[in-house]
């Protein structure tokens, strides 16, 4: 027997869910809270298999719950379900600890299958989401992060490193001080910097001067 | 101190270090002989202490050998008992031996006998003992007897340890009292020899430093002689040679082995020119020296003259020990003098024959007259002559001319006695004397004789002839210059003899008054003309001139010319008074400045009327040069900032009266003035009471008196300002409640309607689900049914994200614009891209807000008006400030059309960070895209 805690502010959309588990599976035990200070003490009270929370409800988002429940019992897997589309929340959602996250307008196709795996402790991914975690990591790794900027960024990085103001870089390379500005905001982004600071330091470490 | 002293003292020393020395030995030899002595007394009483010991010893022993065996009955005991009386039998002799001669004889004939009795005794007792064993002796041990003995020979022996003691106490005092004594005899000895040194060292020592410096000094001296220029012979008293120098050698040729030990008269020749050499030897004897001139023939038969002085030489002990003769070669003087006696006598002769010739005829007149021969010394020399070197005829005569003319005080005078000598043509020249400044005219005439020189002092003359050609040039000058003047100048000149009340005047005079020059003027004319209040007033002044002698007066008159036209003269003149202080004559120049008089009236005329315009300004009103220096400003400036006219002119500088955070931007905007004409900018002006007040300033470049300023006028804005506050306070809000409005629209719909919707469609699948799957028109139905719920929820969620996306709230700021952007691109297929180093920084929802606002706005203008292809976005953080900027390759577009058009859209977004202390820029080139650049910072 298992037991399943379903966490939405909204009573039909429970129900709903409620009845598609019942369902998936006959002989589990399912209670329903209807915000995220509910569910947490639910967890503290009882055991439970699986945890399935609304993403946005009153108060705490099921997204912003999800690193206390882990808190409480890391093993539980936590499956996130809202009315956006899986596209921008999913990846968001698994970095914060949760096993899957699922689309609601699919939920009556996916549910069961998406409570099945999480129960057996691996994440729910749908194709999709895996596409875009691959893009994630598709990024070189090793290569010095001074490499992937273009030469004149490159010039742009070295004045900077020697402590030359925008302006006087803007000067001596005959540039707007506004294009130089966008050269150093790609600088910043590209390397992961934030400040000059940072750059003089890069510059040093990797010898640049 | 000579050697024989130094010996002396070191005899008395040596001799009283031996007596010390002999003396502390016998000392030290009795000191040893008595402690030895005593010595010798301390061993014997030691030896017979030591015997008496043993006696109380071995009686003791007999007692208790006695003793034991009378109570044990064992003979071993008696081995000590015998013993005992052995060993006491010893020392009672050694006792005996001793004491038997002093007066110890009686206690001694005692402690004999009461051992004796003590042995007895005893015997009896052991006797008795081995007898009669135990119990026979018993009665007898006890007896008194025996005890009585024991303490009496204690007694005895105590008697004389205590003697023995007390002398061994006294023979260790005596000893010890030697003992200190003998040290100290040591150390007195050694003291005395260390002194003994100490003086001998030091005496000897002395000796030897004054024995080396005279040695020193003996062979510095005979050194000196051997150095000695002159040459220097040494006799000994019998005047044989006992030393020859160098010199010596060199000047009479003779070496010094030659004359050794020789008689000088014997080796040299001589003689004096006035005494004999006998007559010099008694000189010598008598006055122990003699000096004068011998003439010597030397080894090669030349015959020298030398000076000769010697002197007799004593030794130390005030002996005749010789002499020493010093000699200098005088022979080329000699000579010299010789020639020179000739020489004058000769020339005496000549100049002698010469006066006589001529002196009649020169002594008569008046000019100096002197003759030179071919040497140029003088032959003739008259009084005048001499008078005027300040020397006299006869010093005169005979000396060369350098001695009382040197080359350099005439080069020109050289020149033509030189000439005239060469020539043998007469000169005839004047000439300055360059020592004295004086000028001479001199006739130089060629004779047999060398040249006769006539010359006269003419200084006064030629001064005067200076004085003259120059006051002739000074008076040329002074006239070219006054016809010049007179010819050149504008000026009315005009001259008033006051004795004839007749004024003269140049052509300019007449033309200025419109008067003929035939028709006299005079003072009368003057007064007649002239502007009553003036000529009154010129009256005046010019009797107080007068009485205060002033030379000079200036003054300026209205005057009615001839042409009765009024016109305003300005006239400079100069009084000329006479040796009784009367004015005699005025001279003057007039000038007409009735055009002048009147352009200044203007000038000032509109300068009060620029001052009362620049008071009448609104604002605040200046002008200031390169250097920041006040020139005109503004009363509303001083009551503004509360400053005097004083302070703004020594202190004020314009950049002080904006905050110091806002310096750079004025003096920036005022360099720009200089430069390009014309700025103008807003800032604080800083008034009474360190109150800022928010000024429009404009300015605009202006020559003022040739000098580069800057002027402008300050206008008060804070009602524009306070306005432009309110208004964005408005706007402000009224974002805010549009975007509350919006957010809580959007979660009405999205979370209300779509979560209702999204629970029919669980519904409606779970029917779906349930319905029998042979009723195909029902499932049918339910399939459109579905459709039409997916539909409706995507267009639910649409509208509410396009009202507000749930994800900024969710998600937050970066998720929510890469959503956006995805959408974008996905809509209007141009490519959209952020680039970003947020990372997990999370930015306050007013600013996300804006942000997130701008980037959907700058969206939206890429897509109405850019014809980009590709949009690029950077978030970033920089030094705590988050930058936007969004970039499209569009067509641009021209930035000073945008500034005219000033888009509402735009004007939105920039309002929107400024409300946030944010800037907001864009800008673009044409065919080159935009730029949006936001910043915001995150002080929060």
């Amino acid at each position: 027997m298992i037991r399943i805690l379903i966490a939405d502010d909204h009573a039909i959309v429970r129900k709903g869910i409620n009845q598609i588990l019942s369902e998936g599976f006959p002989d589990a035990e399912i209670d329903e809270v209807a915000n995220a200070e509910a569910m947490i003490s639910k967890i503290m009270e009882s055991e439970w298999d699986v945890i399935i929370s609304d993403l946005s409800m009153p108060g705490r988002s099921g997204l912003e719950a999800i690193p206390q429940i882990k808190q409480i019992n890391p093993k539980l897997p936590v499956l996130i379900m809202s009315i956006h589309s899986e596209d921008h929340y999913a990846i968001r959602v698994l970095k914060a600890g949760g096993s899957g996250y699922l689309s609601k307008d699919l939920a009556p196709d996916e549910l069961v299958t998406a409570v099945k795996r999480v129960l057996t402790g691996k994440k729910y991914i749908t194709a999709n989401v895996a596409e875009k975690l691959a893009s994630m990591v598709d990024k070189d790794e090793n290569k010095p992060l001074h490499q992937m900027l273009s030469d004149r960024e490159f010039t742009v990085l070295q004045l900077l490193g020697s402590g030359k103001s925008l302006s006087e870089i803007a000067e001596s390379m005959i540039l707007s001080i506004n294009t130089v500005s966008t050269y150093r905001s790609r600088i910043l982004v590209k390397m992961n910097l934030k400040n000059n600071t940072d750059i003089t330091l890069y510059c040093i470490e990797n010898k640049l001067m | 101190m000579d050697l024989n002293k130094t010996r002396k003292y070191v005899f008395i020393v040596y001799y009283f270090s031996v007596i010390c020395f002999i003396i502390l030995l016998a000392s030290s030899y009795f000191n040893l002989k008595k402690t030895d002595n005593e010595t010798f007394k301390l061993k014997k009483a030691m030896a017979e202490f030591t015997a008496l010991q043993n006696i109380s010893i071995h009686i003791k022993a007999i007692e208790s050998g006695q003793r034991d065996f009378v109570i044990s009955g064992n003979k071993d005991f008696l081995n000590s008992y015998y013993d005992g009386v052995n060993k006491i039998k010893e020392d009672t002799a050694f006792l005996n031996s001793t004491f038997s001669t002093n007066s110890l004889d009686k206690k001694t004939t005692e402690l004999n006998l009461l051992i004796k009795n003590k042995i007895l005794f005893s015997e009896k007792i052991i006797g008795l003992r081995t007898l009669y064993a135990e119990d026979s002796t018993s009665n007898l041990f006890y007896q008194k007897e025996d005890l009585l003995l024991m303490n009496d020979i204690s007694e005895h022996l105590q008697y004389f340890i205590n003697y023995q003691l007390s002398l061994i106490n006294n023979y260790t005092k005596v000893n010890e009292h030697l003992t200190d004594k003998r040290f100290e005899n040591h150390l007195l000895f050694f003291l005395l020899l260390t002194f003994a040194s100490i003086v001998t060292y030091y005496v000897f020592n002395k000796g030897f430093k004054e024995q080396t410096k005279k040695e020193n000094i003996l062979k510095f001296n005979s050194e000196l002689i051997s150095n000695l220029y002159d040459p220097v012979i040494t006799t000994d008293n019998d005047y044989l040679i006992s030393s020859w120098n160098k010199n010596a050698e060199k000047l009479f040729g003779y070496s010094e082995q030659e004359v050794m030990g020789k008689r000088l008269k014997d080796v040299l020749q001589s003689k004096s020119e006035n005494y004999s050499l006998d007559e010099i030897r008694n000189i010598i004897t008598e006055k122990l020296r003699w000096n004068g001139d011998i003439i010597y023939t030397t080894k090669d038969n030349r015959t020298i003259y030398a000076n000769v002085s010697t002197s007799i030489v004593f030794d130390e002990s005030n002996n005749n020990n010789g002499t020493v003769s010093i000699i200098r070669d005088i022979t080329d003087k000699k000579i010299a003098e010789n020639k020179l006696q000739q020489l004058s006598d000769n020339l005496e002769i000549e100049i002698e024959k010469k006066v006589n010739e001529i002196k009649v005829v020169f002594e008569r007149t008046t000019d100096a007259f002197v003759s030179f021969d071919h040497q140029l010394n003088y032959v003739f020399v008259n009084e005048k002559a001499a008078s005027m070197h300040s020397s006299t005829v006869q010093e005169m005569t005979g000396k060369n001319i350098l001695e009382y003319t040197p080359q350099k005080s005439s080069p020109e005078f050289y020149e033509s006695l030189l000439s005239v000598l060469q020539h043998k043509k007469e000169v005839h020249n004047e000439l300055n004397y360059l020592l004295t400044g004086q000028w001479f005219e001199n006739w130089i005439y060629p004779d047999e004789h060398g040249v006769s020189v006539y010359y006269r002092d003419i200084t006064e003359r030629k001064a005067q002839e200076v004085y003259q050609k120059e006051a002739n040039k000074k008076l040329e000058i002074l006239n070219n210059r006054f016809e010049l003047i007179l010819k050149g100048t504008n000026d009315a000149i005009w001259d008033w003899d006051l004795t004839t009340n007749e004024i003269w005047g140049n052509a300019n005079y007449y033309e200025l008054l419109k008067n003929k020059p035939d028709n006299k003027s005079n003072f009368e004319y003057f007064l007649e003309r002239m502007h009553p209040d003036d000529s009154k007033k010129g009256i005046e002044i010019l009797s107080d001139i007068f009485a205060k002698k002033k030379e000079t007066m200036i003054s300026e008159y209205r005057f009615l010319n001839s042409e009765n036209k009024w016109i305003v003269l300005f006239n400079r003149q100069t009084i000329l008074y006479n040796d009784e202080g009367k004015p005699y004559r005025i001279l003057g120049a007039l000038q007409d400045i009735t055009e002048q008089k009147k352009i200044q009236e203007q000038v000032i005329h509109e300068k009060e009327m620029s001052d009362v315009l620049i008071n009448s300004l609104p604002g605040v009103f200046y002008m200031f040069n390169k250097e920041g220096k006040y020139i005109r400003w503004n009363k509303n400036l001083l009551d503004i900032t509360g400053l005097t006219d004083e302070q703004m002119l020594s202190t004020a500088s314009p950049v002080n009266f904006v905050p110091e955070e806002q310096r750079a931007l004025f003096a920036e905007k005022i360099a720009n003035v200089f430069k390009s004409g014309i700025d103008h900018v807003e800032g604080d002006l800083l008034v009474k009471d360190n109150q800022k007040i928010p000024f429009y300033f404009t300015g605009i470049f202006i020559k003022y008196n040739g000098e580069d300023c800057m002027m402008g006028v300050g206008i008060d804005i804070s009602e524009k300002v306070k306005t432009q506050k309110e208004l964005r306070d408005l706007a402000t809000h009224l974002q805010n409640v549009r975007e509350e409005e919006r957010t809580r629209i959007a979660r009405e719909i999205h979370d209300e309607l779509g979560q209702q919707l999204t629970g029919l469609k669980m519904e409606i699948s779970w029917l779906n689900k349930k319905i029998n799957p042979d009723n195909i028109e029902v499932r049918n139905k339910l399939k459109d049914a579905l459709f039409l719920i997916d539909d409706t929820v995507k267009n639910v969620r649409r509208i509410a994200t396009q009202l507000r996306p749930s994800m900024l709230d969710d998600l937050g700021l970066l998720s929510a614009m890469e959503w956006q952007s995805d959408e974008f691109q996905k809509r209007f297929h141009i490519k959209s891209d952020i680039e970003t180093n947020l990372g997990n920084v999370k930015i306050n929802p007013e600013k996300s807000t804006a942000i997130f606002r701008i980037f959907q706005e700058s969206l939206t203008n890429v897509l109405r008006h850019s014809k980009a292809t590709a949009v690029n976005t950077l978030l970033t953080i920089e030094d705590d400030v988050l930058v936007m900027s969004i970039t499209d390759n569009g067509i641009g577009f021209n930035e000073t059309e945008i500034n005219k058009k000033q888009s509402l859209g735009i004007l939105g977004m920039k309002e929107r960070t400024i409300m946030l202390g944010g800037s907001y820029q864009i800008s673009s080139k044409e065919n080159q895209g935009v730029m949006v650049l936001v910043k915001l910072p995150l002080d929060d």
